[in-house]
Parts: structure tokens; C-alpha cells; sequence
């Protein structure tokens, strides 16, 4: 049964953080996922201080509500110019998280959050933390956390996706509908920040910065329209959680290791293979180029007229391989004519009008 | 109740109406109390040296970037109210065109106004989409990834955006930029037909030795409004000596300034 809840918890928050992250790495802003794993800890931590109860939906809310000020805070830094942009992430986030393994291990010492967890959650052991309601079990806390924040990313995606979709393609043209696309994009980084908030105890912040990007990140490499990204991003997430418990089981450690690696390593493999990767896009390009060199025989040679081999070898300027290359390629797309024996060329009488 | 009749039936309202616009990003003025007017069915150039608030004044009239001060009426109603009685086409280069969408998509994008929140396009808009891209000659490329485009098809596909908006005053930030010759008759004889149907545009552009052939007016700017009027009143010599610092090409043609 324990089994079945560790999973069903990675599961749930592979998707959740997936569909969240997807329009972040559409609108090119995939490092405010890093930022806001940075910013909620001293949020949980704060909040956990403030409500004085770590199983408050509360707590939740209270550092959802501080991952979204900070990310905000940030923005409004770097929009002032003052700072380069990349430094004000470098500068903010690791010194918000600083702050929040210090109110860890001054508030917290001796509960639940401890500071390795931070890193890696604690997915092996969420199912054991229940949900309780009038005496009765319900199953583990984090199910429900991660649920909710599933619940609201897919509510929010169904009501306002064209919106969303305007926005981070051409947030000028949205402005001038009057889709306050400021407005929507806080209220979707809320969301993002509520789902990293509640992903957080079981999935830790490597994993949920994993989580939310490699899938959406390799999607794009694969299918060309936002909702098929999203669709996929989704299986590959489902898939990273899979692999990721099973290899933790087989291995005997922490789930959230082997689920961010798989996570990368689909991305890899879709970086290699994808239709949009780096071996289709080669291969592309070499297939191009064969045929610009069979072009570039033909456009030397005449039907009935045949030219000394070595002769049209030298004005292309070619080695012999290549040359040879080209020219049997042309001879099996029977666009050109090659004697062997005198060592001509001509073009087949079916090409002249190329 | 009766009303009284508070308002001037006797006189068409402009289609254009700016007064007193005034935008700043930092310390200066990006835009100083512009006013630009324009009636229906005009046809006109902004025109002016780099950084002289060109788009800010095209951005600042759509109310995408605030204004410290101003008053913009579009037909005598506030734009900000009557969002489809404007349409904007975006420099080309200001969105991602390796975003995961195809050319129809985009070009729906333009029924959003009218759609609202929360409704999504269903088959009207992509009948109205796909009857913007074929008067833009790009039916065949409907169902292309946007990342395969050409520069003078992406300018194409905005404007087919912004036809299926079926606005009255266009707002468009250098149409012409980037795209080859016959594009550029074929975007030309599409903001004469509109103008001719008193549709109303106001477009950046760049190209001064063109300003007489596609335009029939122009707004000089150099932060603040140097001139409007007809391409023959104000696009001569002497305002674009001022308006350029006198580094004004000898290609641009002569206008007599009587």
C-alpha cells in the first residue's frame, strides 16, 4: 500500500509540475521554476512559524503567497535595469534559499523539514504522514497537496488557455485586446508557485525545477502545437515517475533521484532523435547538401554531350571522393550518365528541362 | 427622460484623435505631448530619426504602455472601452516565432477580441481566419508551423491577424520592414484598399523615399509632433532637414512645401 501511494504521489506531481511548467518554457522564462524552488523555503518556513501547525492548508497558501512576492520582486529589480538580469537571480535566489536552511535549522530542529530533504524531498516517506478528517483516514497529506495543485493548474488551464496561449506568444497584441496579460501571467505564476509549494515536501527542489522543465523542454523537440507540447510533456512526466520509482525500488534509494534522471534522460533522448533534435537537424542538412552537390554535377553537364570526368572535377574544385560521391549519387537518381569506360559525363536526356 | 443632445451629430468624429500624449520609460520623455488627428479612411506614415517614440506613440495610443498624461479617442470613444474598433500589428520581430503554433493559429488570434475571455475559437473564427489568410494570398499555408515562415509570410500572417480583428483604425509598427519587393507592392496595395474602404491607419515606417507612393499623409516625430498633415503639405525638405538634423538622404523626393 505504501508502494502504491509513493507512486500515486510522484505521479500526481510529475503532472502537476509538468503542466505548470510548460508555458514557462514556452515564454522562455523556464528559470523562474528555479527561482520559485529557491523562494518557497523560507516561505514553508515562515508560514510553518506563523501558523504554528505544519498540516495547515495554510501553510500552503502562506508560502505559495511568498514564492509569487518574491518571483515579482525579482521581475520588478531586474525591470528597473539597474541590475543585470541574470545576476538578479544569481544575487536573490540563493540567498532566499540561505535564509530559509537557516529558519530550518533554528525553527525547525527536531520536525519534519530537515535540510537534506530540501534538496531531495521525501517521497519514500510522504505516505507515511496522513490526512486525517474527523478521526477517519483519508491517505497520505502530500497526495491531497499535490492533488489540489493538479486540480488548479488543469481548472486553470481549461478556463483561460487561449488566453494564457495569447499572452505568451504576443503579450503586446493581448494587451491591446485588453487581456491584461500582467494580470494573467501573476495569476498563472501563482499557480506555478502553489504547485512548486505543495510538490516541495515530496519532490524537493531539484526534483520539481526537473519536473517542470525537462518534460515541456523535451516536448517542444517532438510536436508543434501548444496543446500537443502539453499533452506530451504530461506522458513524459508520467513516464519519468514511473521509471523514477522503479529504478528507486530496484536500486533500494530515494525515488526523487531516479525520477529526475529520467526526466533528463528523455530529454536527451529527444534532444538526439526529435524531429526538431540535433541528429535530425544534421541529418537534414546533410541530405541538403548531397543533393546542392548532385545539382551543382548537373548543372555542368548537357544531354548528348559528354565532358571529361576529371575536367568537371576540377571546376568544382572537388577532391576525387567527393566528386565520386556526387556523381554515382546522380548516376542512381539517373539524372546523369556516366561512362566508364572513356570516363564521361552527360546529363540523362530526361533532365534537360531541370 | 429626454436627453439633450450633448454631443456633435453635425460633424463625423475623428477617427483618430490624440491630444497631449506624454510617455517616459526613464529620466526623458519617450513621447512629449503629442497630438495626432486624423479623419476616416486616412492613410498615414510616422516618420521620424531612431528613438524618437515612434511605437511608443502607436503603444501609448493602445494603452499597452501607460501614459503620464493624454486623452486618445478613437470615432469619438475612448479605445480602452471599444477595444474592436482597434487593430495593431507588432514590429515582426517582437514575438517568438519558433512558438509551438501553426499560421492559422496565429492569425485566430485576431477573433480573440471579439471572442472575450473564457470562449474559445470554434468554426466561425476559423472560417473568418482562413478568409484573412486568402486575401493575404497564404491559403496554402495555413496549417504551416510559423517557424518555417519567410520574414515577408510572417509580416503577411500579422497582417491577416490584424484583417480578421475587422477594425476601423490600424496601428501598425513598420509593415514593410525586412520583406522583398513584391511583398511590399502586395502589403502597399492592401493599405490602400482599407483606407479606400475608410478604414483608418497610422503605420511606422522607415523608408522616407517610399513615404510618397504608399502614404497619403504623415505625422513627423521627434518626440514631440513636428508635423501632420497630407504628404504634400508636410513631407518636404526642409521639415525633414529639421526632423533628421539635416542627414537626410538626396534620394528622398522633393515636395514643393506650397
Amino acid at each position: 500500500m505504501i508502494e502504491f501511494w509513493t507512486l500515486a504521489i510522484a505521479a500526481v506531481t510529475a503532472l502537476a509540475c509538468a503542466l505548470s511548467g510548460t508555458f514557462l518554457v514556452l515564454k522562455r522564462e523556464a528559470l523562474v521554476s528555479e527561482g520559485l524552488a529557491h523562494a518557497v523555503l523560507p516561505g514553508i518556513v515562515i508560514a510553518f512559524a506563523l501558523t504554528g501547525n505544519r498540516t495547515s492548508p495554510l501553510l500552503l497558501v502562506g508560502a505559495a503567497a511568498m514564492g509569487l512576492v518574491m518571483i515579482l520582486a525579482v521581475q520588478a529589480i531586474r525591470r528597473t535595469g539597474v541590475v543585470d538580469p541574470t545576476a538578479s537571480l544569481g544575487v536573490v535566489f540563493p540567498a532566499l534559499f540561505s535564509v530559509g536552511v537557516l529558519l530550518t535549522s533554528l525553527e525547525l530542529a527536531g520536525t519534519h523539514f530537515h535540510a537534506d530533504c530540501i534538496i531531495e524531498g521525501n517521497l519514500a516517506l510522504a505516505p507515511l504522514d496522513r490526512l486525517e478528517l474527523g478521526g477517519r483516514d483519508l491517505g497520505p497529506r502530500a497526495f491531497w497537496s499535490v492533488s489540489a495543485a493538479l486540480l488548479l493548474v488543469s481548472c486553470f488551464l481549461l478556463l483561460l488557455f487561449k488566453e494564457l496561449k495569447l499572452l505568451t506568444f504576443d503579450g503586446e497584441l493581448a494587451s491591446s485586446l485588453g487581456f491584461r496579460p500582467g494580470r494573467v501571467h501573476v495569476a498563472w505564476l501563482a499557480v506555478v508557485s502553489f504547485t512548486v509549494v505543495a510538490s516541495f515536501e515530496a519532490a524537493g527542489s531539484i526534483l520539481v525545477v526537473a519536473l517542470m522543465i525537462a518534460p515541456a523542454a523535451s516536448a517542444v523537440l517532438w510536436v508543434n502545437d501548444v496543446r500537443h507540447v502539453l499533452g506530451l510533456a504530461a506522458v513524459l512526466a508520467l513516464a519519468s515517475a514511473f521509471a523514477g520509482h522503479h529504478l528507486g525500488l530496484v536500486m533500494d534509494i530515494a525515488p526523487a533521484g531516479p525520477m529526475a534522471t529520467s526526466a533528463g534522460v528523455l530529454f536527451l533522448v529527444s534532444l538526439a532523435l526529435a524531429p526538431r533534435g540535433i541528429l535530425m537537424k544534421g541529418r537534414a542538412r546533410r541530405r541538403a547538401l548531397a543533393q546542392m552537390e548532385v545539382d551543382l554535377v548537373a548543372a555542368r553537364l548537357e544531354p548528348g554531350q559528354p565532358r571529361d570526368w576529371e575536367s568537371v572535377r576540377g571546376e568544382l574544385g572537388w577532391t576525387t571522393k567527393r566528386f565520386g560521391g556526387a556523381v554515382s549519387r546522380a548516376v542512381s537518381g539517373s539524372a546523369v550518365v556516366h561512362d566508364t569506360g572513356a570516363r564521361t559525363l552527360h546529363l540523362s536526356p530526361g533532365q534537360a528541362q531541370r | 427622460m429626454i436627453h439633450r443632445s450633448s454631443r456633435e451629430h453635425s460633424t463625423e468624429p475623428l477617427a483618430l484623435d490624440v491630444e497631449g500624449l506624454t510617455v517616459t520609460y526613464g529620466k526623458e520623455p519617450a513621447l512629449w505631448n503629442a497630438d495626432v488627428r486624423l479623419g476616416r479612411g486616412a492613410l498615414a506614415a510616422v516618420v521620424g530619426p531612431n528613438g524618437a517614440g515612434k511605437s511608443t506613440l502607436l503603444k501609448a495610443a493602445l494603452g499597452v504602455v501607460p501614459r503620464v498624461s493624454g486623452r486618445v479617442r478613437v470615432l469619438g470613444e475612448d479605445p480602452a472601452r471599444r477595444r474592436r474598433l482597434v487593430a495593431y500589428v507588432p514590429q515582426r520581430t517582437s514575438v517568438d516565432w519558433d512558438f509551438p503554433t501553426t499560421v492559422l493559429d496565429v492569425v485566430m488570434m485576431g477573433t480573440y477580441g471579439r471572442l472575450g475571455w473564457f470562449r474559445r475559437p470554434g468554426r466561425n473564427e476559423r472560417a473568418l481566419a482562413l478568409g484573412a489568410l486568402e486575401q493575404m494570398e497564404l491559403a496554402d499555408l495555413a496549417g504551416r508551423q510559423i517557424s518555417e515562415l519567410s520574414g515577408g509570410q510572417q509580416q503577411r500572417v500579422f497582417l491577416a491577424r490584424a484583417l480578421v480583428q475587422d477594425a476601423e483604425v490600424y496601428f501598425m509598427d513598420e509593415p514593410f520592414a525586412g520583406v522583398d519587393a513584391v511583398t511590399e507592392q502586395s502589403i502597399a496595395s492592401l493599405l490602400g484598399h482599407l483606407a479606400q474602404r475608410g478604414k483608418t491607419i497610422l503605420s511606422v515606417h522607415h523608408d522616407l523615399a517610399t513615404v510618397p507612393r504608399y502614404f497619403e499623409h504623415a505625422v513627423l516625430l521627434n518626440r514631440a509632433v513636428q508635423a501632420v498633415g497630407t504628404v504634400k503639405e508636410v513631407f518636404h525638405r526642409g521639415n525633414l532637414d529639421r526632423l533628421y538634423g539635416g542627414r537626410v538622404p538626396a534620394d528622398v523626393p522633393e515636395f514643393a512645401s506650397t
